[in-house]
C-alpha cells in the first residue's frame, strides 16, 4: 500500500523535475532576486536593508511556492485522466485514494524542494552580502513545509474540477480566503450583521487558517518560536492535510474516468 | 466452467436533466481462455461497457462480478490487465522505465528477464532505452502491449489494440492474443478490425445504442441455411436454357456456368435433378458461411429497421 504511494510519489516528482516550465520560473526567480537585491540599496542602515531583503524575499519565495503548487498540482491529476494514463494504474488493484495520495505527496516533495532551494538561494544571499548565518532559517523552512502541505491538498482537491479555469479560480480564492481568515473575520465581525458572521464562522471552521503557518513576523522581529507553538501548528495542519485528502480520494472515487 | 466475468444486466444512464442509457442492461459472461470480441459502431457503449467492468466508471443498475467478486472492488482487479485505447505517454519515461513503474505498482518484483522476454514477445527488445516520446504510435502500442502481459493478468481487456499497429504488429498481436488463449487466460477484444476478429473470436457480441444486438458463438453467427451450388453446363445455350427453366430462384448465368443459392432444400433436390438431365454437372455445392463483416452490417441494419 505505502510502496505503491511511494512510486507513484516519485514518479510524479520525476515528472515535475523533467517539466521545462520550471526552468522559466527559475529564470523570473532569479530576476526577483535580482530586484530584492536592488531593493536593500534603498534602505538606510545595514540592519534595515537585511530585514528588507528577508522580507521581500520570503514573500516572493511564498509567491512562487504558491505558483508552483498551483501549476503542478493543478495539471498532474488532470493530466493523467486527459492523458488515459490514470486507467492503467487504476486498472491494478490498488484504491483510488492511493494514487491520489501518491499524486499528493509528488506534488508535495516538488514544492517543497523547490521551496527549500530558493531559500538557500535566500539564505546564501544574505551570507554573502552581510556575513551573517540565517538563524531562523530551520524555522521558516519547516512552518513552509506545512504551509505548502495545506496549500497543496487544496489545489489537487480543486484540480478535480471539470475546468483548468474552474480549478484556478478555486485556488486562489481558497488560498486568498486562507491566507486572511482572521482578517476576514475581524472585517465581518465589525459589520454586525449576524447572518455574516455565522457564515464567516463555518467558512473559518472549513477553510484551513493559512495564518497559523505564518511566521515571517517573528523571525524579521527576531521574536524566538517556541516548541508548543510549533508542535500546536503541525497539528494544526495535520488535521487538515488529512481531512483535505479524503476528501479529495472520496471525489476521485465518485468520479465517472 | 467457472464464469470468469458475469454482467447481469449493467446499465449506465448519463445526464442529469436529460437522462440517456448508454449502456442499456447488457449481460453476458466470459469462461477461462475464451476470447471474446466486442463489436459495435462508433457510440455503441462498448467502451464505456469495459470500462464499468474495470470499475473506472460507475454501474448505474445490474451488477457484474469478476472472478466471484463484485464490480468495482478492488478485489475485482486482482489479475485483470487493460489496454485502453489511444494513450498519451509519458515523454520523460523510457520504455523500459515506465514497464517498470507499472511492474512495481502491481506489486510483484519483475526480474530483468521477465521484462526483456515480455518486450522481445512484442518485438520492442531493441527499443527499451528509448524514451516513450521518441516512440511511434504502433510502437507505443506494443509497449502497453508488454505491460498487460507483465501483469500477469487472467482476464484482459483489450481496447482498440489493433489501431495503430502495422500488419506485422497486427499479426503479432493475434499471436500474442493466440497465445493467452492457450494459457486460459480471457480476452475481452473491443475492436473495429472484423477481420482479424474473425480469426481469434470464439464469440463475439454486436452492440448498437448501448443495447446487445447478438451473442453468440462465431460458428453459430456466420453459418446460414443457406446453400451456394455451382453446376457446369456443356455449352451456355444449356445454362441459359435451364436458367430460363428455374427463372423464379434468381439463377446466374456465367457462361456455361449456372450459380445459385438456395436456401429449401427440396429445391435443391429438384434442381439437381434437372441438371443432370441436361447435361450439367455439379462442380460446387458448399453452405452459405457469412463473414464477419456482413454479419455486422446485417445486425446493424436489422437492428435499425
Amino acid at each position: 500500500m505505502f510502496s505503491r504511494i511511494r512510486i507513484i510519489g516519485w514518479n510524479t516528482f520525476l515528472d515535475v523535475a523533467r517539466h521545462k516550465m520550471l526552468v522559466i520560473q527559475f529564470v523570473f526567480l532569479g530576476i526577483a532576486m535580482g530586484l530584492i537585491n536592488l531593493f536593500g540599496h534603498f534602505a538606510t542602515t545595514p540592519s534595515l536593508e537585511y530585514r528588507m531583503i528577508q522580507d521581500v524575499g520570503l514573500s516572493v519565495i511564498s509567491l512562487f511556492g504558491f505558483l508552483i503548487a498551483l501549476f503542478i498540482g493543478s495539471t498532474t491529476l488532470r493530466d493523467e485522466i486527459q492523458h488515459k494514463t490514470i486507467y492503467s494504474v487504476l486498472t491494478l488493484p490498488m484504491g483510488r485514494w492511493e494514487l491520489y495520495t501518491g499524486k499528493f505527496a509528488g506534488t508535495l516533495l516538488a514544492t517543497v524542494v523547490n521551496v527549500l532551494l530558493m531559500l538557500i538561494v535566500l539564505m546564501g544571499m544574505l551570507y554573502y552580502k552581510f556575513g551573517v548565518i540565517w538563524s531562523g532559517f530551520q524555522w521558516i523552512a519547516l512552518f513552509m513545509l506545512l504551509e505548502f502541505s495545506v496549500m497543496t491538498s487544496m489545489v489537487l482537491l480543486f484540480s478535480l474540477a471539470n475546468s483548468l479555469i474552474t480549478c484556478f479560480s478555486l485556488s486562489f480564492l481558497f488560498v486568498l480566503l486562507a491566507s486572511m481568515a482572521e482578517h476576514v473575520k475581524h472585517l465581518v465581525l465589525e459589520t454586525g450583521i449576524p447572518l455574516l458572521g455565522y457564515i464567516t464562522d463555518i467558512l473559518y471552521w472549513f477553510i484551513p487558517n493559512l495564518g497559523n503557518f505564518n511566521i515571517k513576523y517573528k523571525i524579521l522581529k527576531d521574536l524566538t518560536i517556541s516548541y508548543s507553538f510549533a508542535f500546536s501548528a503541525l497539528g494544526y495542519a495535520i488535521f487538515y492535510l488529512l481531512f483535505l485528502l479524503a476528501l479529495g480520494s472520496y471525489v476521485l472515487k465518485q468520479k465517472d474516468l | 466452467m467457472a464464469k470468469i466475468l458475469e454482467a447481469i444486466e449493467i446499465t449506465k444512464v448519463v445526464g442529469t436533466i436529460k437522462k440517456e442509457s448508454i449502456v442499456d442492461k447488457v449481460s453476458f459472461s466470459m469462461e477461462p481462455g475464451e476470447v471474446l470480441g466486442l463489436l459495435g459502431p462508433n457510440g455503441a457503449g462498448k467502451t464505456t461497457t469495459m470500462k464499468m467492468l474495470l470499475g473506472l466508471t460507475s454501474i448505474t443498475s445490474g451488477e457484474a462480478f469478476i472472478f466471484g467478486k463484485k464490480v468495482p472492488s478492488i478485489a475485482s482487479r486482482e489479475g485483470v490487465g487493460f489496454l485502453p485505447e489511444a494513450i498519451q505517454h509519458p515523454d520523460y519515461l523510457s520504455v523500459l522505465e515506465y514497464i517498470k513503474y507499472h511492474a512495481n505498482l502491481c506489486g510483484g518484483k519483475a526480474s530483468s528477464s521477465d521484462i526483456d522476454s515480455c518486450l522481445e514477445r512484442v518485438e520492442m527488445l531493441d527499443c527499451k532505452n528509448k524514451l516513450l516520446k521518441d516512440c511511434s504510435k504502433g510502437m507505443r502500442q506494443r509497449v502497453d502491449i508488454a505491460r498487460v502481459l507483465l501483469s500477469n493478468a487472467k482476464i484482459v481487456f483489450l481496447d482498440e489494440p489493433f489501431s495503430g499497429l502495422d500488419p506485422c504488429g497486427q499479426v503479432m498481436l493475434k499471436e500474442v492474443i493466440n497465445s493467452l488463449k492457450k494459457q486460459n487466460i480471457s480476452v475481452l477484444v473491443n475492436s473495429h478490425a472484423v477481420g482479424i476478429l474473425e480469426d481469434i473470436c470464439e464469440r463475439v457480441f454486436i452492440m448498437n445504442k448501448g443495447k446487445i444486438l447478438v451473442n453468440d458463438s462465431l460458428p453459430k453467427l456466420l453459418n446460414t441455411t443457406k446453400y451456394f451450388m455451382s453446376i457446369n453446363f456443356k455449352d451456355t445455350s444449356k445454362a441459359i436454357e435451364f436458367s430460363e427453366k428455374f427463372k423464379a430462384q434468381n439463377l446466374e448465368c456465367k457462361g456455361a456456368k449456372v450459380e445459385v443459392t438456395l436456401t429449401d432444400k427440396n429445391v435443391i433436390d429438384d434442381l439437381l435433378q434437372a441438371s443432370a438431365v441436361m447435361g450439367g454437372k455439379l462442380e460446387k455445392a458448399t453452405p452459405v458461411v457469412l463473414t464477419l463483416d456482413q454479419l455486422f452490417v446485417n445486425v446493424l441494419k436489422r437492428g435499425e429497421s
